[in-house]
């Protein structure tokens, strides 16, 4: 069943098989929790939208139809419930997170790289809510712009303004870390 | 292309210039070879890039933590599943019936058929209220009200 596609395991969830929805979660958990952390701005939103997601691909598998990938699907449910939720704990940036010890063969440089990211991150958390989720589809999941407008439920140009406001006004705020 | 120009095409195009369309990277090419405000954009354009792609990348190890409490939190006991109606089946299987080559034929026709419809409700047969048919219908002559209209061909 490992090598079951995301389709054919969604068939075998319609039908009530939980061993099949708990390969497909464990598939799909730990992307969509990077991409709702990045979007929701916290730990603790990120974790409950996801299990809100994955519960209701449990709940709606023997209605679902294959109209589009399970994955853009399943990321637009992420991002819908990311964007609808009243934040309840303020943005906190991904980098204010702080990462295990990494013994880097230069500290200054390590720092210097550590405070570039906590700029950037809090310069991305204060974007509007469609521009940081279309930074995080495309830079942080590597989707393309046709990937992103899908899941976005919006079209490839609105995608490419939504990047092009972002960009620019990560630019003005990024000043002092850029060239 | 000037150095602003230049700028406004890396925010929509990238800061991969190799992959812009051909016009766009051959005047940024020129642009670049002499101009060092166009290659301070498109330094930044790069830096920003790295910056932002790098905020982007999640702690593996916090990430890992989270999926985790996610996965055991989705094996508790599942909720029941919502199931369609049986009368929504038929519906439903209509629903996703393949129509995509055959959209703009079916498009068409419903077209000629509303267009028909109005026609016919609307026509002259029904609109008109001229004067020969009431000067038929003064002259009491029930075979000049059935008779085609001079002109038009049309019969009332």
């Amino acid at each position: 069943m490992d090598e079951a596609s995301d389709e054919d395991l969604m068939q075998r969830i319609a039908q009530g098989d939980e061993p099949a929805f708990r390969l497909l979660a464990r598939r799909h958990a730990r992307s969509a929790v990077g991409l709702a952390r990045r979007i929701a701005g916290n730990e603790a939103d990120a974790e409950e939208v996801v299990q809100e997601a994955l519960l209701r691909v449990w709940v709606n598998a023997p209605r679902w139809r294959p109209l589009a990938s399970f994955r853009t699907w399943f990321y637009r449910v992420v991002v819908n419930l990311c964007l609808s939720r009243r934040r309840r704990v303020p943005f906190v940036a991904l980098e204010a997170v702080p990462d295990p010890v990494d013994p880097a063969p230069d500290p200054a440089a390590d720092l210097e790289r550590r405070q570039a990211d906590q700029l950037v991150g809090a310069a991305i958390g204060a974007l509007h809510d469609r521009q940081r989720a279309a930074i995080a589809l495309t830079y942080g999941e590597g989707l393309s712009n046709a990937e992103t407008a899908a899941i976005l439920e919006t079209s490839v140009s609105s995608v490419e303004a939504l990047l092009v406001r972002a960009k620019r006004t990560l630019r003005e705020k990024l000043s002092d870390v850029l060239p | 292309m000037n150095a602003d120009e230049f700028r406004d095409r890396l925010d929509h195009l990238g800061a991969e210039i190799s992959a812009w369309p051909d016009q766009d990277r051959e005047a940024a090419e020129r642009l670049l070879a002499s101009d060092p405000a166009a290659r301070a954009h498109l330094g930044a354009a790069r830096r920003m890039d790295d910056l932002i792609s790098h905020a982007m990348q999640p702690g593996s190890p916090v990430a890992a933590a989270s999926a985790d409490r996610v996965l055991r939190a989705v094996s508790q006991p599942l909720p029941r599943q919502r199931r369609s109606p049986l009368w929504w089946a038929w519906p439903a299987a209509l629903l996703e019936v393949d129509l995509a080559p055959a959209r703009l034929r079916i498009a068409a026709l419903a077209g000629v058929a509303v267009l028909g419809i109005t026609l016919g409700l609307l026509g002259p047969d029904i609109a008109s209220s001229d004067g020969g048919f009431a000067v038929a219908s003064a002259s009491s002559d029930l075979a000049a009200v059935f008779d085609p209209e001079p002109l038009t061909g049309v019969r009332p």
